[in-house]
């Protein structure tokens, strides 16, 4: 425990480190959002009762095996700030619970919606599971995440693919509720979520508990793992009279959230899902899905980093400065006071080639920290209000994104921005400020051949007032005649 | 065994005398140590005094190593007196109970009559506390974290020592425990007393989490202009560009909390007025900033100062910055005298708010044109100095008004001693203005009845100049 304490500790202050280097690397004017914390130790477990200690304690253990420090609390004796003093006391927090009611102990307070949804919004990871008679508590925080959980008393029915084993508690599978340990088909098909997990080589998951669905049109939510094609989500203990709840692979069984904050989140309406009966099921898979998808919950894996933004010339000199920091004569201040204008902006001129490049890197925690990102489709945007370009930067070695385009005939204040959001991966959105000058007026070309006509015409009328001059001056008018005058 | 060896290399290291010194040290035992700590305000002061047996030369004192960077000011006293002191160098004598300190010693002379002598070091540290929560909204408390030693450590034994902290407010959050060695008296929290104590012993942290509404005002930078006129003036401007360093705000700002809090007068994290001292025979004051004119000062004119509050165009709340410059005239008398040609200029040199620190401090020190020989004595060690010359009115020769600036960082209320420049200006040469003036007057006279006298017609006027006739 204590070594795993270290461990974290070191990986913050490396982490810090990192950061502060790479802050210093990055061009000027450079803002946002650089890189997500990658995952702390520090984890909460919110449950109804000890007895979870034993019915999980596989999980629980795996977790512990990566480093995690383990807290327990439980429904009525949950008096646990997640945040003191403006700050996390816990890095993550794994809500495996019903309903966490009950009498709460004097002098104690509840954790509330509000204290889980403040968490996540301090870049908190929450693992959520909740289970048949699911609570307000976990209802509110998956509907505020964009996750609707099917009504009170339903539950996912497959008569299919449905699990039969001696194994399975009262609830799970046997009786009336037989039919309701399902086999989930996983939905992601991507590493980051998934890790090693493949239902083919470690079997299919089993769930037994309820379903929920989310907006299609969420892009902050994955899919992970849906029910079959011929399951539905009922109350099994009454029969269906109209349409059940969802149907299909509608019916949600593990969906993955992640936060603007970069929060990662879990929702599962299944608590046996995670429990050793079901880890310990013959030719179920959730022993290693339940490990490997916490993985990605607990910020251990597709952590992005960008560093080392630099935008230079083609021929790799240096934007110029706006305002040149002159040696000014000492005056006196209040007579002469400092122009009220941003310093040291960098400005490229219009039609120059410039070249951009970042370093972005990418964490995790089993393949030793951070390495290299390799990605064909980093795109980088030259904004200014709407993007005048949009390239797709070219992957280089150690993790360098290059690309040299040619500024835009418009100028005004830019950025050169670059919003990269892919499923499973931190967001990474970030931008640079430059200025963008038109042509000098020594830098406009000269003697076009369409101006010979205007030259030609200067010309001749000079060439014009010379002989009208000679012709004034040396000719002589007649004589005025004598009778004329008088 | 081990001490012999360590003791043939200190002999052989800093010879027979150093070693006499040495052993005569050893004796030195601390009969009492008191340190009392005030965090009312933004800043640690920090007052130990040692009551001292057996000292004679020097007398070796510890400050912790990692807010050396916080110091801010320093000074050494016995029976009011102020006593030298250096950095001690690392020597190699010292085993590894001091690490983490750094030792300082002061010279001290006993007094034959006494045995036991009594040595003051006050230490001032800046943005020592640090604000937790880091931010805040407008109606929340701002509260601070102090952390020390429970224990001053000290390189001789010490018989009997306290710790005694001075709060801003009696609401503390959380504290070291130190069982039955602790006592709390409304905004005044006592640790021990410790009896017995080895050298070099600090007794673990000493952490207090409390509530502090004190002004955390910080210049971030500040530039003070004293232009001296022989004709009669000193002009003072001083330039502040100021941050709330405490908790930062977070949320929006409203009004009517603010003025409802400040009716109900709760204490509040924000602050608006600051008062300075300036110096007695101070007038002509003003108060602007960019904008123009801040209409919010006061000024009261007390016995030996002259007292001027300013009011903020806005509250400052956590984070916030302001910027503006104020001025005033003072007559040479005040601040100016000489003998002959020789001038010596004595002025305040540190800023004159009490409760505002400066991070950055720019002195300029302008002297008439023709001033030469100039000394600055800065009263501090740690001041830079540079030259150079400014062009103002009636500045005629090339070499234009001479420019003292004196630089320093972490200025506090202690720094404001004064300032010394010494320079030779021959008193003639202050009638060049005026008589640059009249010349320039009797020149354009000159000009004009010269023009007058000047017959500018193409044409003669007059009988003979009759118009041709042809």
């Amino acid at each position: 425990m204590a070594r795993g304490r270290s461990c974290a500790a070191v990986a913050l202050a490396l982490a810090s480190v990192l950061l502060f280097t790479a802050a210093e690397l990055n061009a000027p004017g450079t803002t946002g959002v650089l890189q997500a914390s990658i995952g702390g130790k520090r984890t909460l477990v919110l449950a109804d009762g000890p007895q979870i200690q034993d019915s999980h304690s596989m999980f629980f253990s795996a977790l512990e095996a990566r480093g995690h420090e383990l807290a327990f609390r439980f429904a009525g004796s949950a008096d646990v700030p997640l945040t003191s003093f403006g700050e996390r006391e816990f890095d993550n927090l794994v809500l495996l619970a019903q309903s966490l009611s009950g009498a709460v102990e004097k002098g104690s307070k509840a954790v509330t919606v509000a204290d889980i949804m403040e968490f996540i919004e301090d870049g908190g990871n929450v693992l959520m599971a909740g289970g048949d008679s699911m609570g307000t508590l976990s209802r509110s925080v998956g509907a505020l995440c964009g996750v609707d959980f099917d009504p009170q008393g339903s539950r996912v029915v497959d008569h299919f693919t449905a699990v039969k084993d001696e194994q399975l508690g009262e609830l799970e599978g046997r009786g009336v509720y037989a039919n309701t340990a399902i086999k989930g088909e996983v939905a992601a098909d991507n590493a980051l979520y998934l890790g090693s997990y493949s239902a083919g080589r470690d079997g299919a998951v089993v769930f037994s508990g309820v379903g929920h669905e989310v907006d299609d049109e969420n892009y902050l939510a994955t899919k992970v793992l849906t029910a079959s094609g011929t399951a539905y989500s009922a109350d099994p203990t009454n029969s269906i009279g109209k349409f059940p709840e969802n149907a299909g692979r509608d019916t949600l069984l593990v969906s993955a959230v992640q936060a603007r904050t970069n929060a990662r989140m879990l929702f599962t309406g299944s608590l046996a899902m995670f429990s050793n009966r079901f880890f310990t099921l013959p030719e179920a898979g959730n022993n290693v899905f339940c490990s490997e998808i916490s993985k990605w919950v607990f910020a251990e894996r597709g952590i992005l980093r960008a560093s080392s933004i630099t935008h230079t010339r083609q021929d790799g000199s240096d934007a110029e400065l706006l305002l040149k920091q002159k040696e000014r004569r000492d005056l006196p201040m209040s007579l002469f006071p400092e122009p009220e204008i941003a310093k040291n902006s960098q400005v490229y001129r219009v039609k120059d080639n410039v070249t951009y490049s970042v370093v972005i890197e990418e964490f995790d925690s089993e393949k030793g920290g951070w390495r290299p990102y390799t990605a064909e489709d980093v795109q980088m945007e030259f904004v200014m209000l709407d993007a005048y370009e949009r390239i797709t930067l070219e992957p280089g070695a150690r993790g360098l994104f290059k690309k040299t385009f040619t500024v835009p005939d418009t100028y005004g204040i830019f950025k050169f921005r670059v919003h990269y959001r892919r499923p499973g991966y931190t967001v990474l959105s970030f931008s640079t400020q430059v200025s963008i000058r038109p042509f000098t007026h020594s830098e406009y070309e000269r003697f076009l051949v369409a101006a010979y006509p205007y030259y030609a015409s200067a010309l001749s009328v000079m060439v014009g007032f010379l002989m009208f001059c000679a012709a004034f001056l040396y000719s002589k008018d007649e004589a005025p005649s004598t009778k004329a005058s008088q | 065994m081990a001490g012999r060896v360590a003791m043939a290399i200190l002999l052989v290291a800093s010879g027979a005398a150093a070693a006499g010194g040495a052993e005569r040290r050893a004796e030195v035992v601390n009969t009492q140590v008191q340190r009392k700590i005030d965090v009312s305000t933004q800043f640690a002061k920090v007052v130990t005094t040692y009551t001292v047996k057996g000292t004679s030369g020097s007398y070796k004192f510890a400050l912790p190593a990692d807010a050396q960077d916080h110091l801010a000011f320093m000074s050494v006293t016995m029976d009011k007196a102020e006593l030298e002191f250096e950095l001690d160098a690392p020597s190699p004598g010292r085993d590894s109970a001091g690490e983490g300190l750094v030792l300082y010693s002061a010279a001290v002379e006993r007094p034959q009559d006494k045995e036991e002598v009594k040595i003051a070091v006050k230490a001032v540290y800046t943005d020592v506390l640090t604000a937790f929560p880091k931010e805040i909204t407008q109606l929340e408390e701002q509260s601070v974290v102090f952390a020390s030693t429970l224990l001053a450590p000290s390189p001789y034994k010490t018989v009997k020592q306290t710790t005694t902290l001075k709060l801003a407010s009696p609401k503390i959050l959380s504290m070291t425990e130190a069982p039955s060695k602790r006592s709390v008296k409304s905004d005044q929290v006592t640790y021990g007393p410790f009896e017995d104590v080895p050298p070099f012993a600090d007794g673990g942290e000493l952490r207090i989490h409390y509530v502090n509404h004190a002004a955390f005002a910080k210049a971030t930078s500040c530039l003070r202009e004293i232009e001296v006129s022989n004709w009669g003036n000193i002009a003072v401007e001083e330039h502040y560009d100021l941050v709330h360093a405490g908790a930062k705000m977070k949320g929006g700002f409203s009004r009517m909390d603010y003025m409802a809090k400040k009716h109900a007068e709760l204490p509040n994290p924000s602050f608006r007025k600051l008062d300075a001292y300036l110096p007695a025979g101070a007038s002509d004051i003003y108060y602007r900033d960019n904008i123009g004119n801040i209409s919010t000062s006061t000024v009261r004119h007390n016995l030996g100062a002259v007292e001027l509050s300013v009011l903020s165009r806005f509250p400052m709340y956590g984070g916030w910055k302001n910027a503006w410059y104020q001025g005033y005239n003072l007559p040479t008398e005040a601040g100016l005298r000489h003998s002959g040609s020789h001038f010596t200029l004595e002025m305040p040199f540190g800023p004159p708010f009490p409760s505002v620190w400066v991070e950055d401090l720019t002195v300029k020190v302008i002297l008439p044109e023709g001033a030469h020989n100039i000394v600055a004595l800065p009263p501090f060690e740690g001041v830079s100095e540079a030259r150079t010359e400014r062009f103002t009115f009636l500045d005629t020769t090339g070499s234009g008004r001479p420019v003292v600036i004196m630089k320093m960082k972490n200025v506090v209320k202690e720094h404001n001693v004064m300032l010394k420049v010494t320079y030779d200006f021959n008193r003639a040469r202050m009638m060049m203005e005026p008589l640059l003036l009249a010349g320039f007057f009797l020149a354009c006279f000159l000009a004009a009845m010269a023009a007058g006298r000047v017959d500018m017609r193409i044409r003669r006027g007059g009988a003979d100049a009759a118009p041709t006739k042809g």
